[in-house]
């Protein structure tokens, strides 16, 4: 009898995604979308406080009522929130691993407004509000971290299909 | 047979060598979507690295720690009002000390122009200053606020308050001036004086009030003079106390305090044509608007 090999068991179809780029992104999706959570309920009730430092620098209360913390009318929280909603979606193991163009690019696009997003905030702390939320900064890291995955987990995939023999 | 078998070695050799000089290396296809990868990253994080870099070179080096401050935590709480809680208080009736005023809005630095005139000894400026720094910390951001009281031998004696005699507000909506007159303790029978005004600011006492009431707020098409609340409310209590009840809805404070600044803030929304929109057409505010003085 000969036992099966590793390379006999059924791979999923679809793209070779390395299964490290499909946790941390799932691992980070989740870490972001509990944080938008958190910050979009603190924005709309006035009984649940950010945990945050209020004085000095790091001054959560300052940067979540300032007037940056609207982009066209609606607030950060709230656009940070449905930001992560979306991320969950295109970035389950399903979409990672789907071959359509589409998915990958609308997941590359995300990615990319989003550190857009996280430069433009960062600038609007330091420079506007002077002063820094420290769960809006987790947001930041969170979201930088997801284009950091993504950027390399697309370039892996895309060399790997490089790489193999064609036909 | 030993001879042919060595040159079709030799050419099979020369073959693959040839294929291998002319062909790709293997692994360049995969190189290139990760140098375009690690360049992203690199570029991105170059950017938050001079972001925060400019901050540091901007931010003076250990500066020296002033004395007088009003307590961070104070300073927080006044300029950090839930948009939500100022909704619950809204607009407020007998609000009072608000005029309309005719003229053209000043400017300065293509910003509308909101001037206070006050004094430290002041009761009703004492009660004043708090609305005003609750309403201008929605449309930006005040550092180095002070602390200070009213007079002991005045009225609402040591009613506790800001002082704006050091401070400074930057926003990108309005520009602020302030001038603190006098300040709080008599010296051989007089309050010491603290700051004068400029010619600009003599001129709208002159046009706007010639009385010289104190506190003088313009507000471009509004002005606020006295006091809009009774300083009573805030008798006998520190400035930490007056900052916490005033974001307790339930409170006297709250609601003066609050409904003050609501006013102050349609004012001023009437001054920055509507912006920023998430402060000026909040309920609270938009209801504050029509109680503005026609």
């Amino acid at each position: 009898m000969i036992a099966a090999s590793a390379t006999d068991a059924p791979r999923p179809a679809g793209r070779p995604v390395p299964a490290w780029v499909i946790r941390a992104s799932a691992i980070l999706v989740g870490i972001g979308l509990a944080d938008a959570v958190y910050l979009t309920v603190t924005h709309f009730t006035t009984h649940v406080r950010l945990a945050c430092s209020g004085s000095g620098v790091i001054d959560c209360a300052r940067v979540t009522t300032s007037p940056q913390s609207y982009i066209l009318g609606i607030p950060v929280a709230v656009l940070g929130l449905v930001f992560f909603v979306v991320y969950a979606g295109l970035c389950t193991p399903a979409a990672w691993r789907s071959p359509e163009p589409l998915v990958r690019y609308a997941r590359l696009a995300w990615a990319i407004g989003g550190v857009c997003t996280v430069v433009y905030l960062i600038y609007a702390e330091l420079f506007e509000i002077d002063a820094i939320c420290l769960w809006c900064s987790l947001v930041h890291v969170v979201t930088i971290a997801l284009f950091v995955v993504i950027v390399v987990g697309e370039a892996l995939v895309e060399g790997a299909a490089s790489a193999a023999p064609a036909g | 047979m030993a001879d042919s078998k060595t040159r079709q070695q030799r050419r099979a050799g020369e073959r693959e060598r040839g294929e291998r000089l002319t062909s790709k290396p293997k692994g360049s296809n995969q190189r290139n979507p990760m140098l375009l990868a690690i360049g992203g990253i690199v570029g991105l994080l170059v950017v938050i690295a001079a972001l925060v870099g400019a901050k540091l070179l901007q931010s003076s080096p250990a500066p020296a720690k002033k004395t007088g401050l009003a307590p961070a935590s104070v300073v927080h709480d006044v300029s950090t009002v839930p948009a939500s809680t100022f909704n619950t208080i809204g607009a407020v009736n007998g609000i009072g000390g608000m005029s309309k005023i005719a003229g053209t809005p000043l400017e300065q630095g293509g910003k509308p122009l909101v001037v206070y005139i006050g004094a430290e000894y002041c009761p009703f400026c004492a009660a004043e200053r708090w609305p005003l720094v609750a309403a201008l910390s929605r449309f930006g951001t005040f550092t180095d606020l002070g602390s200070t009281h009213s007079a002991t031998n005045d009225v609402y004696p040591n009613t506790p308050t800001f002082s704006f005699k050091d401070a400074k507000y930057a926003s990108k909506y309005l520009a602020l001036q302030t001038v603190e007159l006098y300040g709080n303790r008599p010296v051989d029978g007089k309050y010491p004086p603290l700051q004068r005004p400029t010619a600009q600011q003599n001129a709208l006492i002159q046009k706007y009030d010639p009385k010289g009431t104190i506190p003088f707020i313009y507000l471009g098409k509004y002005l606020q003079t006295d006091a809009s609340y009774n300083p009573q409310i805030l008798a006998g209590m520190s400035m930490q106390q007056v900052a916490h009840a005033m974001r307790d809805t339930n409170t006297d404070q709250s609601i003066a305090i609050l409904g003050t600044a609501n006013q102050i803030t349609a004012a001023l929304c009437a001054q920055t044509g509507g912006r920023p929109g998430n402060v000026c057409s909040t309920p609270a505010v938009t209801a504050a608007a029509k109680h503005l003085p026609g």
